[in-house]
């Protein structure tokens, strides 16, 4: 995997690291070497994947948010916005170096005063996805979807009328309309029941997976940034993982675990704490350089102690965030494990196998396949939404953040691409290079 | 190049020993006797012994796994029982199937995401710009197995133009070969150039102010030339990173969305192993497609140099 390549240069290399370097090298701070130096080597190729992860992210946040608002409050825009201010004013360094902080973690919590007015320029431009009372656009309609997907999936005796087992063999295969709004299928039972109960499974699995996966991954991600040794051999073992496409791994496991809830909830668990891990690793990792942590370990607080009390928080927001998109990754992997029949056992109704009766009576009930689909996309569409409100606002600085999140969700989602976010290091690295590398490196030493 | 090319495959090594501790011990996951599971409820105690003794269930572990991994590496991955044939050559066999679709699906997405992603920034804003976002929307929101079965029904079932299912090799012609092709490359195409597509746009708005941009809008030098020589050029690594990146992925979307259109190869294989609870199969297929996927990282760390010739000299 990624490990073959010692650092990939990222788009911003040949822009990024020198302007960087030349208005806050100095800020190449021990926190950032620090983070940058641990993870530099063995980390290197995860570096790049970052990279492409924040601008796959930024790519995927436009495509989320434009909904909403155009590019406006995307990391592209972020970009772009102040490559242009720069153009037009003619302040171009100037305007450019506020722009790689930004996409720096680090930046965001130790900004040196000369970017910050940039900074904050660009912050009144990004922000017209938040709406008037400080609410988030994305946030609201995710919340407003996915609350009214708990409400169906709560309601379902109501709004059904039928079991999602009921049989009815002379009424079977009828279309939308009539007696069951949404048809029935081959058995002739109720399609809108079997989807409300299928939609309920996905937001079990889905909710299940994410919290499992965001404990785990939690304390790997918080240790292994404490210490060295341990993020050695955790880190490699995160990135193995990582490595395979994840419903490739998912299907295994479950093949060997045998097909239940259960097992399926674990072996996601499984497949995603790498995910949690590297993001939360990173943030710790810069936060671990900051003065309060230091200030902390000097009043002699334990190891234990400056790890949960001190780091922990500064992780929270990313490993928040990275749980939405894990949540919605599940549910779709679900969907996809249970349609191959590798997933939940049959005669239960998930959205997987609803769509895998469905393929079977393609030609003549496309009802059997088009609810089950339109039910899978708007519940990851709600949890995505939901996530990047949740990110702008838990973490309106970091924009980075996200970097891991979307990606994520990309790989497993359509079989997209994951990758790890620890933009953070990856800035600080790029940084921290631009002071030895001379200008238009491409990253490498 | 020589020593660049041995660093890049030298750190290779712990990733690929580690995939395949973990691909080992999805076995040792069975709950139970494996060799039991395998044989079914009804299997006599001679052909469990038997088994155990074939699958070196008895040895110690550690040995077991450094038997195994020996194996692997002269490319002998044990027997699938079922098929009654090696695992590598029943994979070798289902194999350019996947391939033929993993590849057909790289084309398209590039084929959408290039002229989409320089369109998209050379006007921010635009038309494509919106489109782009529209595009990947659909890309992040709707999984490639879902969006199979939506093309199926629009375009096979509701109007009769491609086949519903089924797969022609090259040798049958091909338009037959592309007919049958062109759904599932699609479906597992359209989340790929909806990534590319923005990375593509990303890395264009990244160099679209350098110098020599300037320069060669000075000197005269067409839109369209700068866009895709000088551009272009300059953007392709980071894209290169996604294409590579996103591979391995694609082949595993590829293996999926087959079983939909029920083309014989190794997502098919695959499915069929795990329902018939053939673990050595299941163990091959997720070790190869992880190895191809190192591989082809491997490959486009190596086409870096070529785009760049700096990445070499610091390599």
């Amino acid at each position: 995997m990624g490990k073959a390549n010692e650092r990939r240069p990222g788009p911003g290399d040949f822009e990024r690291v020198p302007r960087n370097f030349g208005e806050h090298g100095r800020r190449a701070d021990s926190a950032a070497a620090e983070a940058a130096g641990t993870a530099s080597d063995e980390y290197s190729a995860s570096d790049d994947a970052e990279r492409t992860a924040s601008d796959e992210r930024s790519a995927s946040d436009d495509a989320v948010r434009t909904v909403a608002d155009e590019y406006s409050a995307s990391d592209d825009a972020v970009r772009t916005a102040s490559d242009e201010r720069s153009a037009g004013r003619g302040g171009g360094r100037k305007a450019k170096t506020a722009q790689p902080e930004r996409r720096a973690d680090t930046g965001a919590r130790a900004r040196p005063g000369g970017a910050r007015g940039d900074a904050a320029g660009g912050r009144t431009k990004l922000r017209p996805g938040r709406l008037a009372g400080g609410l988030n656009a994305s946030f609201a309609a995710g919340g407003l979807l996915l609350i009214l997907a708990l409400a169906a999936v709560l309601l379902k005796p109501l709004i059904a009328g039928y079991g999602p087992q009921d049989v009815d063999i002379v009424g079977r295969l009828a279309p939308p309309g009539g007696s069951h709004a949404l048809g029935t299928d081959n058995l002739g039972r109720d399609v809108l029941s079997r989807v409300l109960y299928g939609a309920q499974i996905s937001l079990l699995i889905g909710c299940c997976t994410a919290i499992a996966s965001s404990l785990l991954g939690l304390v790997i991600g918080l240790y292994a940034a404490m210490y060295r040794r341990l993020d050695q051999v955790l880190m490699r073992f995160m990135d193995a993982i990582y490595a395979f496409p994840a419903i490739l791994l998912a299907i295994a496991i479950v093949a060997a675990l045998g097909p239940s809830v259960r097992n399926l909830i674990f072996c996601l668990s499984f497949v995603f704490i790498p995910a949690v891990a590297r993001i939360v690793r990173s943030a710790a990792l810069v936060a671990r350089e900051q003065t309060y942590v230091e200030a902390a370990k000097a009043l002699g607080a334990s190891n234990t102690r400056v790890i949960w009390r001190h780091i922990l928080p500064a992780a929270l927001a990313a490993l928040i965030v990275q749980a939405t998109f894990i949540f919605a990754e599940a549910i779709i992997v679900e969907a996809a494990l249970s349609f191959l029949g590798a997933g939940i056992p049959a005669p239960t109704p998930s959205l997987g196998n609803l769509l895998s009766e469905g393929k079977q009576f393609i030609y003549n009930s496309w009802w059997m396949t088009v609810f089950p689909g339109l039910a899978l996309i708007v519940l990851v569409l709600a949890v995505n939404l939901l996530g990047d409100g949740l990110r702008d606002l838990l973490d309106p600085q970091t924009r980075t953040a996200r970097s891991g999140g979307v990606s994520g969700r990309l790989r497993l989602g359509a079989f997209g691409v994951r990758r790890g976010q620890r933009g953070r290091e990856r800035e600080n690295h790029a940084r921290e290079r631009g002071i030895t590398v001379e200008k238009h490196s491409s990253g490498r030493v | 190049m020589g020593a660049y090319l041995l660093k890049r495959i030298g750190a290779l090594i712990p990733t690929l020993l580690i995939m395949s501790v973990i691909v080992f011990l999805i076995v040792y996951l069975i709950p139970g006797d494996p060799a039991r599971v395998m044989l079914g409820e009804g299997a006599d105690e001679d052909s469990v012994r038997q088994l155990r003794q074939q699958m070196g269930l008895n040895e110690p572990l550690l040995r077991q796994y450094v038997d195994w991994a020996l194996s692997a590496l002269r490319g002998d991955m044990g027997d699938s029982y079922v098929l009654r044939k090696p695992v590598t050559q029943a994979i070798l066999e289902y194999m350019r199937p996947t391939l033929s679709l993993a590849v057909a699906a790289e084309v398209f997405a590039l084929a959408i995401a290039l002229p989409l992603g320089l369109q998209a920034a050379s006007r921010r804003g635009g038309w494509a710009d919106r489109l782009l976002s529209a595009y990947s929307l659909l890309g992040m929101t709707v999984p490639g197995f879902l969006l199979s079965l939506f093309l199926v029904l629009l375009f096979s079932v509701k109007l009769h133009w491609l086949p519903v299912s089924g797969y022609a090799p090259l040798s049958t012609g091909l338009g037959n070969f592309l007919k049958y092709l062109i759904l599932p490359a699609v479906s597992v195409g359209v989340l790929m150039s909806a990534l590319i597509a923005r990375m593509v746009r990303a890395s264009v708005l990244e160099v679209r102010n350098q110098d020599y941009v300037r320069t060669a809008r000075a000197k005269g030098v067409r839109e369209t030339r700068i866009l895709y020589r000088h551009m272009l050029r300059n953007a392709l690594i980071p894209i290169l990173t996604v294409v590579g990146g996103t591979f391995g992925t694609l082949v595993a979307g590829a293996a999926i969305v087959e079983t939909i259109f029920n083309i014989p190869g190794m997502g098919q294989l695959l499915v069929s192993s795990v329902s018939h609870r053939d673990y050595a199969v299941v163990q091959g297929i997720v070790l190869v497609i992880a190895g191809m996927y190192v591989l082809v990282n491997l490959a486009v760390d190596l086409l870096y140099a070529a785009v760049d010739p700096r990445v070499k000299i610091r390599g």
